[in-house]
């Protein structure tokens, strides 16, 4: 498990990690989430020891990361813009991991190379950006690392095999002790892939649950309610995150289950009353929402 | 898991990395060290330079192959580290800077430094990877081509055991070289953010211990009527051994000559831990969002503009008064100030890259062009009242003093030296001449108030009062608690006069004095005498025969009158050829040559000829013993051996007509020439003119407090057998 102890890291003027108090779970996939500028790369370069918190401490497997090599050896990190060796070829690059992780691969990442059908021949920097991130994903997959730290690295992959590293988790978590984390922008390949998510904005982390069970707590309400006591009365018995108003429909988003907020809203007289379940987009909003980070803000 | 990463593969690998420096190293040193080795002994044995030795050699020897192969010998060791070419020593220089950047530059990219520093291995085992990496890249190739160069030299026939010793010292000077610049730089890296920056910082640190000791000294030089600069101070010192720059240049140069200086290497090695040591820690707790920032440590940014600024802004108002021949101080402050703010505006642009950004570190500009007022207001006013500095009496234990007018009169052994200031003259170990001095120091404090200062006399005319009436002379207190002081006072004539009669009573003074007591006699090993013609002779003497003349010339020089040395000319001179204890001074070149050279005599090396020896009338025994075996000291000279004589007139001699009856006197048989400015040489060859223009000359000799006027006028004597040495004074 990755335990994250009040850590705290201040770059200047930029508070990037307020004081976090968190843990990643073994054995599922965690998605870091965040608006730009959140400190999810701060974040993940503290978790991998590159960077050392200025206050707290980070954790793998109940060991400081920074500057322990038993700990780090726990952990790749593929950052979001990868490097490689001037003039190295995917073959190189193999070499070298395999010096740094004896637990490396070598025929797994052989055989995927293979798959993925790039040339280990060819020189690396010829390479695409996406071929890169697969190059990357592949070095770090076969590592054999129990956590695997991936910084944007999803982006600029293309849908086929965005899908095929998927499988290759979800195999890996299979297979062995493995705990993948991602961070990302795209909040629906988050969602279709994370069993837990951590949501940062401005250094601060917001949330960190498992994803059934932030979606089976917050929800979307929508009512018509004609008595304005009763629909007071079912505003006050409510959480409310966000509220709009049409006319008479009053839309709500609101922490709790379904069956609940829908047994509240029709205690109260409602003529018309369904709730829907969020996306993670829209509870990234809301939650930003809350937390002053209003997409409203942008638009007017 | 760690524990199965092995070093040596993590090396192997840097190194792999780095194939291309490898390549560059490999094939420059080999170019710069056993290939240009080779061209040069092969210029010397069969080239123009073999051809020029053979000419200016001393006949057979010098034509000999034997010979050549000495000269090779002397100069060799200086092939193995740049001494002998200067593209050599840039190169150990460059590959340094370039072996520190290749390997640690990685800490100025963020997605270098995320990739290495996210691996699981200790930040210390990542800088010794890079450090012996970058230090294999090097030092390979140059152990081999240095071990190439000895094989040149062993296959020419010119290696002897003890030139091979030499080229190892040599080789050891260059990487000890190497590594104090690798460390700077490597210190550098782990400062900055940036490898621009980081190479600017090399830049800094590698020369700013030099900048700032030399800057002491040369602000003293500026502002103080009394500095005087001619000794080896501490700040000359620390300049040289602080500094890497002054370090790398004192190694190159030392054991490139072949000396092994233990205490430049102790220094070196001192540095180097220093460097590398204060790197390490750096390295450590380097800070891995500093990448792309201009400094690792923002926090020091201030203190390190105000530490450049400072020093940096006062450099290059001198630099600038240097070259644009500004005299005086008054713009010195002005210039400073501006060049101060400027410089703040180019280190904060440095920082934050930003035009807009110049005003942000505005608190540490203030304390910045506050700094360099500071300084320059203590130098400009003598706020530590430098100039009337005169020692409290009894804290003085000696003092020694040296005038001017001794430069030209004596030499000494210790002129050889390389420190000018052991040739100072103690005052004979006596409190009656210590007070002496004392006293006539406090005169030069007296004359500076009055407005006779060292640089008004350094700068008035020839024919000035000051000139006539005035001699600029350094004094040395030594305190009790064994500190020197030195200062440089413009004394008068008389008044210097009065204390050297008081100072000539002591015989220790006297011995003290003269040169003769500072040679040691028993290791003469010939000696030469010259009278009015001013040709070198020798003396052909066994060992015995020469102890026998110097003790009678040491009766003599000590039962003469200080006004006979003030005021007679010589009869004559000896030169006495002795060891060079100093073979090769710092500069590779042995001071023999030097000595030699002055003379017009052949080149012996290892011996140094030392003149001033002068024979005044009334050194009867030297005379007398000189005269038993032969060698008459001639007065007159005899027109039947002059060839020619040139008269050189000043142009205001010209215009004066100061020797217009002599010159209306002679034929008209003689070749003039006249110079735009006015000045004229003219030559005669006619017997009677000669013999005219003899009556009117004499060798030149401003005695021992000098002729209280520069030789304006001269003329020079062409022999039948030779060009004499002396050039003589038209009366």
């Amino acid at each position: 498990m990755i335990e994250l102890k009040n850590v705290d890291k201040i770059f200047r003027d930029i508070h990037a990690a307020d004081n976090i108090t968190a843990s990643i779970q073994e054995g599922l996939i965690f998605g870091l989430v965040g608006s730009n500028g959140a400190g999810k790369s701060t974040l993940l370069r503290m978790i991998c020891g590159v960077i050392k918190p200025d206050r707290g401490e980070v954790l793998a497997d109940g060991e400081p990361v920074f500057e322990n090599p038993s700990a780090k050896s726990l952990i790749c990190f593929l950052s979001d813009s990868p490097y490689y060796f001037t003039n190295a070829n995917i073959e190189e690059m193999r070499d070298y991991y395999m010096t740094v992780y004896p637990e490396f691969d070598r025929k797994m990442f052989d055989s995927l190379v293979n798959k993925f059908d790039l040339d280990p021949k060819r020189k690396i920097s010829s390479f695409s950006k996406g071929m890169k991130k697969q190059v990357s994903i592949l070095l770090g997959l076969c590592a054999k690392t129990k956590y695997l730290l991936c910084d944007e690295t999803f982006d600029g992959l293309d849908p086929v095999v965005r899908q095929a590293v998927k499988s290759l988790f979800a195999s890996e978590i299979m297979n062995r002790d493995f705990t993948p984390v991602i961070s990302s922008h795209n909040l629906r390949e988050l969602e279709d892939i994370c069993d837990s998510v951590g949501l940062l904005h401005k250094g601060k982390l917001l949330l960190t649950q498992d994803l059934d069970h932030i979606k089976s707590n917050i929800c979307k309400l929508q009512c018509v309610i004609p008595d304005s006591h009763k629909e007071q009365e079912l505003l006050s018995a409510l959480r409310v995150i966000k509220m709009e108003r049409s006319g008479s429909l009053l839309t709500l988003t609101v922490r709790g289950g379904r069956e609940e907020v829908l047994s509240l809203a029709q205690d109260k007289g409602a003529l018309f009353a369904e709730t829907l379940p969020l996306t993670l987009e829209e509870i990234f909003i809301s939650e930003t929402e809350v937390a002053g980070y209003d997409i409203k803000d942008f638009l007017y | 898991m760690t524990s199965k990463i092995s070093y040596i593969k993590l090396i192997r690998a840097d190194i792999r990395h780095r194939g291309w420096l490898a390549a560059l190293t490999g094939i420059g040193l080999f170019l710069g060290m056993p290939v240009y080795a080779m061209l040069y002994i092969d210029s010397w044995f069969s080239g123009s330079m073999a051809m020029s030795v053979a000419e200016g050699g001393s006949g057979a020897a010098a034509q000999s192959r034997e010979y050549i192969a000495e000269q090779i010998r002397d100069l060799f060791p200086g092939l193995l580290n740049g001494f002998r070419l200067s593209y050599l020593a840039a190169a150990i220089a460059v590959l340094a800077v370039l072996c520190a950047l290749t390997g640690f530059s990685y800490i100025h990219s963020k997605e270098k430094l995320d990739f290495y520093h996210a691996l699981p291995v200790k930040r210390e085992k990542w800088f010794s990877v890079s450090y012996l990496s970058g230090l294999v890249i090097f030092l390979v190739p140059y152990v081999i081509c240095s071990a190439l160069t000895i094989a040149v030299g062993g296959a020419h026939g010119i290696m002897t055991a003890q030139m091979a010793a030499e080229c190892a010292v040599a080789a050891a000077g260059g990487i000890f070289a190497f590594l104090l610049i690798y460390h700077t730089c490597i210190l550098a890296a782990v400062l900055t953010g940036q490898t621009v920056t980081g190479l600017l910082a090399t830049l800094v640190i590698t020369v700013y211990p030099f900048l700032v000791f030399s800057l002491f000294a040369a602000l003293k030089g500026i502002f103080f009527e009394t500095y005087y600069g001619g000794m080896v101070t501490l700040t000359d010192t620390l300049a040289k051994t602080m500094s890497p720059a002054g370090l790398f240049i004192s190694l190159i140069n030392s054991t490139g000559a072949g000396v092994l200086s233990t205490g430049l290497f102790i220094a070196a090695a001192v540095l180097a831990v220093l460097l590398l040591g204060g790197a390490f820690f750096l390295y450590r707790i380097y800070p891995s969002e500093a990448a792309g920032n201009a400094l690792a440590f923002p926090r020091t940014a201030p203190v390190f503009k105000v530490m450049i600024c400072i020093p940096a802004a006062v450099f290059a108002t001198i630099i600038a008064k240097a070259f644009t021949g500004l005299s005086g101080t008054k713009w010195i402050l002005v210039l400073s100030l501006l060049a101060a703010v400027i410089l703040c505006a180019v280190i904060e642009f440095i920082y934050q890259q930003d035009l807009r950004m110049l005003l942000k570190g505005w608190i540490s500009s203030v304390f910045s062009v506050a700094g360099v007022f500071l300084v320059l207001c203590v130098f400009q006013f003598d706020l530590t009242g430098y100039d009337t500095y005169l020692p409290d009496q009894a804290k003085v234990e000696s003092i020694r003093f040296y005038p001017d007018s001794f430069l030209g009169y004596f030499e000494y052994p210790e002129d050889y030296s390389g420190d000018v200031t052991e040739n100072f003259v103690d005052s004979g170990a006596s409190d009656e001449g210590t007070a002496a001095l004392y006293r006539l120091a406090r005169a030069g404090v007296g004359n500076l108030e009055e407005g006779y200062t060292p640089s008004t006399l350094d700068l008035a005319d020839v024919d000035s009062e000051i000139t006539r009436d005035y001699i600029n002379t350094v004094f040395c207190y030594k305190l009790s608690g064994g500190r020197e002081v030195y200062r440089r006072y413009c004394l008068g004539r008389e008044e210097l006069l009065s204390a050297m009669e008081e100072l000539y009573q002591n015989e220790e003074f006297r011995k003290e004095l003269f040169p003769i007591f500072h040679v040691d006699t028993s290791q003469v090993d010939s000696i030469f005498y010259a009278d009015a013609y001013g040709l070198g002779m020798p003396m052909e003497m066994s060992d015995e025969q020469i102890q026998t003349l110097l003790e009678a010339y040491k009766k003599d020089v000590m039962a003469v009158d200080l006004e006979v040395l003030v005021g007679n000319k010589p009869l004559g001179e000896m030169f006495l050829e002795i060891p060079d204890e100093n073979a090769a001074d710092a500069f590779g070149e042995s001071a023999t040559v030097n000595a030699y050279a002055g003379y017009g005599s052949s080149v012996r090396p290892g011996m140094i000829t030392l003149g001033s020896f002068y024979i005044y009338e009334g050194y009867d025994n030297t005379i007398a013993w000189m005269e038993e075996y032969g060698y008459t000291l001639r007065t007159e000279i005899e027109p039947e051996d002059v060839q020619s004589v040139s008269l050189y007139l000043s142009a205001g001699s010209v215009r004066d007509g100061r020797h217009t009856e002599l010159i209306s006197s002679l034929s008209s048989d003689l070749e003039l020439f006249a110079y735009d400015d006015g000045s004229q040489d003219i030559t005669i060859r006619s017997q009677d003119d000669i013999r005219t223009v003899l009556e009117h000359l004499e060798p030149y000799n401003r005695g021992i407090l000098g002729s209280g006027s520069e030789m304006g006028d001269y003329a020079d004597i062409q022999f039948d057998s030779g060009s004499s040495y002396y050039s003589y004074e038209i009366k």
